[in-house]
């Protein structure tokens, strides 16, 4: 196939823009206790372990294991700050968003093909080292796309006084995207942690973390400038 | 092989506005590049003449208006943070106005404005397709990588088909545009097609009442 490239005055054109709104928009990016919560999209055996049903659905088991390394960090701090920890497991083999039927996109029937996250299985349970602990608040299994589709989630995380959306955990170019932009779609601020999402590949990773939501989300940064950020609030 | 079901079926054209795709918009010069490469305006009126020839629905979804005194969102992102600094799509001016070859016509439905990225978030879009018995959507405007993947990623949440048209969508850059079309929509949209394939099925469906087209 053939590649474009983007001209001279187009790249720098972006590259302003872009500049302009981290600039602007980094100022208020403040994490506390009283409204952040980070929010672990299917952090499950079947796509974090080598052993898992969908671990050829994702960039390999190495960029798995970095993943895990970053959120394990993550979040001991964020527990250690007192955020909500709040996780979004996959539902596996279920074809209803609330009440509506899902016509399966491409994605999510390899993942229904080949098990993924079945009900009581090994593979739905989450990483052992981003297990919850005491005080974590463990949401239902969501079935489409996105974590905020047909569950509730929005109005759970407003009523809990949430205003600040930590978005970490896989795909990062299916489910993390989607729940990032149903998070912004809400209302609140989106931070995605680029270090801390693991992608369906490393192409598919540059392309959803630093080309696409970098339009959307309020901010991307890395784990190590997240605790920074934590730790000067 | 898929199929449109006749009457089930609606195009969803996403902000058609003058700031994106007029020679005297603001964002022409950045989106030329990718709009002429898949030569947007003529097949974007090729998807109106031949959805609106074949009586299957056409709706719009415009982009939120600019507005010089109205309320700030708490957290702005940066597409609304840059879209406020420079004025664009300002409410009743040139550029927040239709293209004047790709406006609705008189008694297509046009879905209130959508304030972030998805012609679902916020809108009445949802409700009226589905009181329209509309159970496939096919999705053209702009821009590729944002409203239009928006739409699609909350589309396929609430339940609808959904087809991309590749060649009737475009984005600031070549890079973003192909992040889409060539990484993430063909993960989460259920077909993407080329007007010339669209035009091939919509035509397949007036004569026979189905339209059908590969995958």
């Amino acid at each position: 196939m053939r590649r474009h490239r983007d001209n001279i005055f187009n790249r720098v054109m972006n590259g302003y823009m872009r500049r302009a709104a981290e600039r602007a928009l980094r100022c208020d990016l403040a994490f506390n206790a009283a409204d952040t919560a980070v929010l672990l999209v299917a952090c499950q055996n079947d796509l974090f372990t080598p052993d898992g049903r969908g671990n050829d659905l994702t960039a390999g088991p190495e960029a798995a294991a970095s993943v895990v390394l970053t959120l394990a960090r993550l979040l001991d701090t964020a527990r250690g700050r007192g955020l909500d920890v709040v996780y979004a497991p996959h539902a596996g083999l279920v074809d209803l968003v609330g009440d509506k039927p899902l016509p399966l996109v491409p994605i999510l029937s390899r993942m229904r093909e080949q098990g993924l996250f079945e009900a009581g299985s090994w593979g739905a349970e989450m990483h052992e080292r981003l297990a919850p602990a005491a005080g974590d608040d463990v949401r239902p299994p969501y079935a489409g796309l996105s974590a905020f589709a047909g569950t509730g989630l929005a109005g759970h995380l407003w009523a809990a006084g949430v205003a600040r959306v930590v978005v970490v955990g896989a795909l990062a170019d299916v489910q993390v995207d989607s729940t990032a932009r149903d998070a912004v779609e809400n209302g609140f601020q989106t931070i995605i942690i680029a270090d801390g999402c693991l992608a369906s590949s490393e192409a598919n990773w540059r392309r959803a973390i630093e080309v696409n939501l970098p339009r959307l989300v309020h901010a991307v940064l890395s784990g190590t400038t997240f605790d920074a950020l934590c730790r000067s609030a | 092989m898929t199929a449109f079901p006749a009457d089930a079926t609606a195009v969803v054209v996403i902000d058609p506005l003058n700031d994106f795709v007029s020679r005297r918009g603001k964002g022409w010069l950045l989106l030329r590049p990718v709009a002429l490469r898949v030569d947007l305006i003529a097949n974007l009126r090729r998807v109106l003449t031949a959805t609106r020839r074949s009586g299957v629905l056409v709706v719009y979804a415009p982009h939120h208006r600019y507005h010089p005194n109205e309320n700030q969102p708490r957290f702005p992102n940066p597409s609304q943070f840059l879209g406020r600094r420079n004025r664009f799509f300002h409410a009743g001016r040139h550029g927040g106005k239709f293209h004047s070859e790709l406006a609705p016509e008189a008694a297509e439905f046009v879905a209130c404005e959508h304030p972030v990225s998805s012609a679902f978030g916020g809108t009445d879009l949802d409700p009226h397709l589905h009181g329209a018995g509309i159970t496939h959507i096919v999705i053209c405007g702009l821009l590729t990588n944002t409203c239009v993947e928006s739409t699609v990623r909350q589309g396929v949440d609430l339940g609808y088909h959904v087809t991309v048209l590749r060649d009737a969508v475009a984005s600031w850059s070549h890079r973003d545009h192909d992040a889409a079309i060539e990484g993430t929509l063909p993960l989460v949209a259920h077909r993407l097609m080329t007007v010339a394939e669209f035009e091939r099925a919509i035509e397949t469906m007036r004569e026979g009442g189905h339209a059908s087209a590969s995958g």
